[in-house]
């Protein structure tokens, strides 16, 4: 994947001093995260001292076991998956099936509804917010799972990216299958989709993240300490007023919210890179 | 109808019009239904809204609900007139422009750097410049809240080793908003570098080896191929990070809460703040939330009239 | 078409799952509640098991209304039917949430037929406004602990059972409160809320470094220049700072009631509806001068709005002293490697010292619009305040002892022999001067009161920022603050004229 023009035999030279300008830059980015797991892991009295260290002097998960046990940390948790697992899956399946209409099936009235669609995302969340906190309220879902995902079960977004994939699939393969006997609904999930798994996972892990960290919205909606997110729990921790915020603690959830996503990408960072890049690219 | 196909010619034409006909309204039909869900969730939470919205702006309601006052247009006149609005707006747009500038060319930048082709360990540069795409926001404001603490932060003492006093990141106006914005730009990295990178990847070798004949250098190469023929990707870049600035929360809340003195509360910021905090008066958070959408439409408009003249397409 | 029938179902759980909500809001939650289940039950099985584990609880505070036959009897109950819920919101974190917990679960095992849940919401502003926002959702708890700010908009929600219709019936005697306490939480009728968790701030002292320095410990009773001019002997001591605070409206406030000034008009908004802030005037200015000086002069670090920041500035020992609440004091005490002593805060040079208004927050009962419901709450708040339970809070918090009569409790002798700073807040309290000279009410000391207290307390944070950042003085400063104020004053006194 090497892109730009292969030259002739490189220079070790250049490459070393690439190497070390890359490495240097990469520990500067990625610092902020390395300085929350170094300091998560140190004695609570000494995360405050000064002048700063970077390692722990010594190693210790106490911090960890004050974020677990001094909240319902498993429930914050738990929350944060089911709140995100819920989001990625409606998201998922409405995008893949309203992509498809899109891309495949010709309708009258096809392209004023993608217009509407794609439209959508020029309103900004700005502006739903409060109309939505107060339906939602009103609808009784305030702290409740409902509340929390059913405005984002649809993502306009996703059903570009995935339309622009689907319209790579050359048409003839949906003739065939038509000749096959193969109805719409049959041919969508038994190959369109196999095919277009890395644009689907692509969508997924992006969809994934953009839920996992979501943050305005379940401020608002949730009050109910069971109900609450990771990421509103990492809040709580920071600004806890008439008590000095417990920063090795505040480092500990922090951390803790930031792993799910974190092992994806590790896991899963080619993927991820080339999701985000295909939507670069088409934008 | 024409039930006797084989000796008779039938007439083609209607038949074939009605069937076809037909087959329309079945295909609009399962059109639909496959768009059914997504419109219906859109309809509710993205159209209606905008609507109720404008019907908000134009109450007044008591903090806790009971009571409303129509005011008509009053919510927006004395928005005009608020001075502490207009320097919102300011506000505003300082924070987008420093976030989209430097944070697309510093992701240009490393994406250029990135491309580099190297034998070894690359995936491991770019695990340590993509990573921060997998942070939320508001992970992000408590670890940018931690290295600027004004007493023990990592930054100020950083910098004391070069020297130099550092600013009181959160706590002055001049400092906070750049802050704020810093961090916001660290989050939004891995993004805009995976993007860029992809515009850079995607550009045809052919160009360089060209160029190469012809003699340019590194900084002529860029300048003369890689920069233009990335304009599709940045003009993209340009309008997913203005969007995105625009809708910055996280780190404002858990950074400054909008602080010092208005320093750094963007127009969503205020528009949160007026229906949430304090003493929340939704009516005028809706007229605010409504004046920023059609500012959003018009510079969308403009942005995408701008570039139909001057994005290089491949 | 067995792909179009497939289709057409998955589209009418969805259907099914917002024609729910597309209903008017009137509906009963529960019908609607149970539709939704059904819808998703068919797609998502996972999620719906907690959905269900949720929705029990709300459900169980309807059953509970629908049967009502047995009186407000908690004895009898026991056996008949479960405990009634009690939803309790606070604002407590950290150690001090561990500590309600615990007196919570205390009062859970202590009985069977009440079962209350806390939950904690954040700092106070966060309590307050997922308050307000619940009154909208219907999400509103039981009992809710609500800093002193809020009590004219928790009197205007019309939504609250005043503490004394409680006390009446239950013939529940209040004189054992604190009289300041009581002062502040009551008016004409009588209390309205119940008091729980008390501070004030107070200003706490690195003694190790005083000593070093050859300074006397600072003064109970100290002005403004007496103040900067021991600042002036601990910076040329080597100290970076003199002293350390928050950016926080409070500091203000307790500081000019301490000189004698008014917030607001209408004797701070405690005679009538206050319709103006006046602490742009006479003392109000001298007090802000003094405060914003600190900073502009180089005697405070500026670490902005905190309540947190400046610990950590005390405990590196950069400032030499700190304001914090008194409810800060164990971990105050803790956090540092030197011996932290405690005084009285200072006042303007042309006032004597008044004392401070009681901070901290009070617990405040909702209408449930179910007399068996707000009996168990009021009966919950009564634990709440009787001896045990206040000893446990104040010696694992710092937040004084709401009751006079526990004084001699043997276990807080010990326990304020060992921790003296302890008692520099119940003594600031007590040497309160509550009425003026010629008797009538100090108003000041009552401290101010009025609908959109929350948003005008912001006013002051940020003119701080204005004369620190925008170079206006501190009086230009004030009258902004206070032109923003009125105009909150206005629009929020509008809903009741």
């Amino acid at each position: 994947m090497s892109l730009t023009i292969k030259t002739k035999p490189r220079i070790k030279k250049n490459d070393l001093l690439m190497h070390i300008l890359l490495i240097s830059i990469g520990l500067f980015v990625s610092f902020p995260i390395i300085l929350a797991i170094l300091t998560s892991f140190k004695l609570p009295s000494d995360v405050t001292n000064y002048p700063p260290t970077l390692l722990p002097e010594v190693w210790t998960v106490e911090n960890y076991v004050t974020a677990w046990t001094s909240t319902p940390f498993w429930r914050f948790f738990a929350n944060s998956i089911i709140q995100t697992g819920v989001i990625v899956f409606f998201q998922v399946l409405l995008s893949v099936m309203a992509a498809y209409a899109f891309s495949v099936l010709e309708f009258p009235g096809r392209d004023l509804f993608f217009y509407l669609i794609i439209g959508s995302l020029m309103v900004p969340f700005q502006l739903t917010f409060i109309p939505n906190f107060v339906r939602i309220s009103q609808w009784g879902w305030a702290n409740t799972y409902m509340g929390l995902t059913v405005p984002f079960l649809a993502s306009a977004f996703g059903i570009f990216l995935l339309r622009q994939f689907f319209l790579t699939i050359p048409k003839e393969l949906h003739d065939s299958a038509k000749i096959d006997g193969a109805g719409n609904w049959r041919f969508l999930w038994q190959i369109l989709v196999p095919l277009s798994k890395g644009s689907i996972s692509a969508f997924s892990i992006f969809a994934f993240l953009s839920a996992w960290s979501q943050y305005l919205w379940p401020l608002i909606i949730t009050n109910d300490e069971t109900m609450r997110t990771i990421q509103i729990a990492v809040r709580f921790f920071l600004f806890d007023q008439e008590r000095g915020a417990d920063w090795g603690a505040v480092m500990a959830s922090a951390v803790i919210a930031l792993l799910p996503t974190l092992a994806l990408f590790l896991i899963a960072q080619r993927q991820l890179v080339k999701g985000i890049a295909m939507t670069g690219l088409k934008g | 109808m024409n039930d006797s196909p084989s000796t008779q010619p039938p007439p083609p034409r209607t038949a074939n019009k009605q069937k076809i006909r037909q087959r329309k309204i079945k295909a609009t039909l399962e059109g639909f239904l496959y768009l059914f869900p997504s419109l219906l969730i859109l309809t509710i939470f993205v159209y209606i809204p905008i609507v109720t919205s404008f019907q908000m702006s134009l109450t007044r309601v008591a903090p806790f609900g009971s009571k409303t006052i129509d005011v008509g247009i009053g919510n927006y006149t004395r928005l005009l007139a608020d001075s502490d609005y207009l320097y919102t707006i300011k506000v505003t747009l300082i924070f987008t422009l420093i976030i989209v500038f430097a944070g697309v060319a510093l992701a240009v930048f490393l994406a250029i750097a990135l491309s580099y082709p190297l034998d070894h360990l690359s995936w491991f540069h770019r695990l340590l410049i993509f990573v921060p795409i997998v942070i939320s926001s508001a992970v992000t404001g408590v670890l940018f809240r931690w290295i600027y603490h004004p007493v023990i932060g990592y930054l100020n003492y950083a910098l004391l080793q070069f020297g130099i006093d550092g600013p009181n990141w959160l706590n002055s106006k001049e400092w906070a908003l750049i802050a704020v914005a810093m961090a916001v730009i660290w989050r939004q990295l891995g993004f805009n570098v995976i993007i860029a990178l992809a515009g850079v990847q995607n550009i045809d070798g052919t160009y360089y080896e060209a160029a190469k004949v012809d003699g340019a250098n590194t900084w002529h190469r860029i300048r003369h191929i890689t920069l233009p023929l990335l304009s599709p990707t940045l003009f993209f870049l340009f309008i997913i990070n203005f969007i995105n600035s625009l809708q910055v929360f996280g780190e404002i809340n858990i950074l400054t809460e909008g602080g010092p003195g208005g320093a750094t509360t963007t127009m969503l910021y205020s528009i949160y703040y007026d229906a949430f905090v304090g003493t929340p008066f939704r009516g005028y958070a809706s007229a605010q939330a409504y004046l920023l959408f059609v500012l959003i439409l018009l510079i969308s408009f403009v942005q995408f009239k701008w570039a139909g003249k001057k994005v290089h397409y491949q | 078409m067995k792909k179009m029938f497939k289709l057409m179902i998955l589209m009418l759980i969805l259907a099914l799952s917002l024609a729910a909500c597309g209903g008017d809001t009137a509906k009963e939650p529960v019908e609607e509640a149970a539709v939704e289940e059904v819808a998703v039950e068919e797609v998502e099985e996972e999620a719906v098991e907690e959905v269900e584990e949720e929705a029990t609880p709300e459900e169980a505070a309807p059953e509970e209304e629908a049967a009502p036959e047995e009186e407000a009897a908690p004895e009898e109950e026991e056996a008949m039917a479960e405990a009634v819920e009690i939803a309790f919101w606070h604002a407590m974190g950290g150690e001090l949430g561990v500590v309600v917990d615990e007196l919570v679960a205390r009062y859970n095992d202590s009985q069977d037929a009440v079962h209350v849940t806390a939950t904690y919401q954040g700092s106070y502003d966060d309590t307050y406004n997922a308050l307000l926002a619940a009154f909208d959702t219907g999400t509103e708890p039981n009992i809710t602990q609500n800093f002193d700010l809020a009590s004219q908009t928790m009197f205007d929600t019309g939504r609250l059972v005043p503490a004394y219709e409680l006390m009446a019936a239950d013939g529940f005697d209040d004189s054992i409160f604190v009289p300041a306490v009581k002062d502040y939480y009551s008016d004409q009728d009588g209390m309205v809320a119940m008091a729980f968790n008390s501070s004030t701030p107070i200003l706490y002292y690195n003694v190790d470094m005083f000593e070093e320095l050859g300074l006397d410990a600072p003064s109970q009773d100290m002005t403004f220049s007496e103040f900067t001019a021991l600042c002036d002997e601990i910076q040329a001591g080597g100290t970076e700072y003199c002293v350390t605070f928050g950016q926080v409206g409070w500091y203000f406030e307790q500081i000019l009631a301490n000189s004698g000034g008014l917030y607001f008009n209408n004797d701070n908004g405690r005679t009538a509806r206050a319709s103006e802030a006046v602490f742009n005037e006479g003392q109000g200015v001298e007090v802000f001068t003094f405060l914003s000086g600190l900073f502009a002069d180089g005697y405070a670090p500026n670490l902005g709005k905190t309540w947190t920041d400046t610990d950590a500035a005390f405990h590196a020992e950069q400032a030499a002293m700190v304001f914090d609440s008194t409810s800060g004091a164990l971990g105050m005490q803790e956090g540092g490697d030197f011996t932290v002593g405690t005084t009285y805060i200072p006042h303007s040079d042309s006032s004597d010292r008044n004392g401070v208004v009681i901070g901290g927050a009070a617990l405040w009962l909702l209408d449930a619009e179910d007399d068996v419901i707000n009996a168990a709450a009021w009966d919950f708040m009564k634990f709440m305040a009787q001896p045990d339970q206040q000893v446990t809070w104040h010696t694992g918090t710092g937040y004084f002892p709401v009751r006079t009569d526990i004084v001699d409790n043997a276990e807080l002798e010990a326990f304020w022999e060992e921790n003296p700073n302890f008692v520099t807040a119940i003594n600031q309290l007590e040497d309160t001067h509550t009425t003026k000279e010629d008797g009538s009410v100090n108003y000041a000391v009552l401290g101010g009161q009025a609908g959109p207290f929350p948003a005008i307390r912001q006013f002051i944070v940020d003119a701080y920022s204005a004369v620190l950042d925008d170079g206006m003085t501190p009086q230009e400063a004030l009258d902004a603050a206070a032109e923003k104020a009125n105009q909150e004053l206005s629009d929020y006194n509008a809903f009741f004229e």
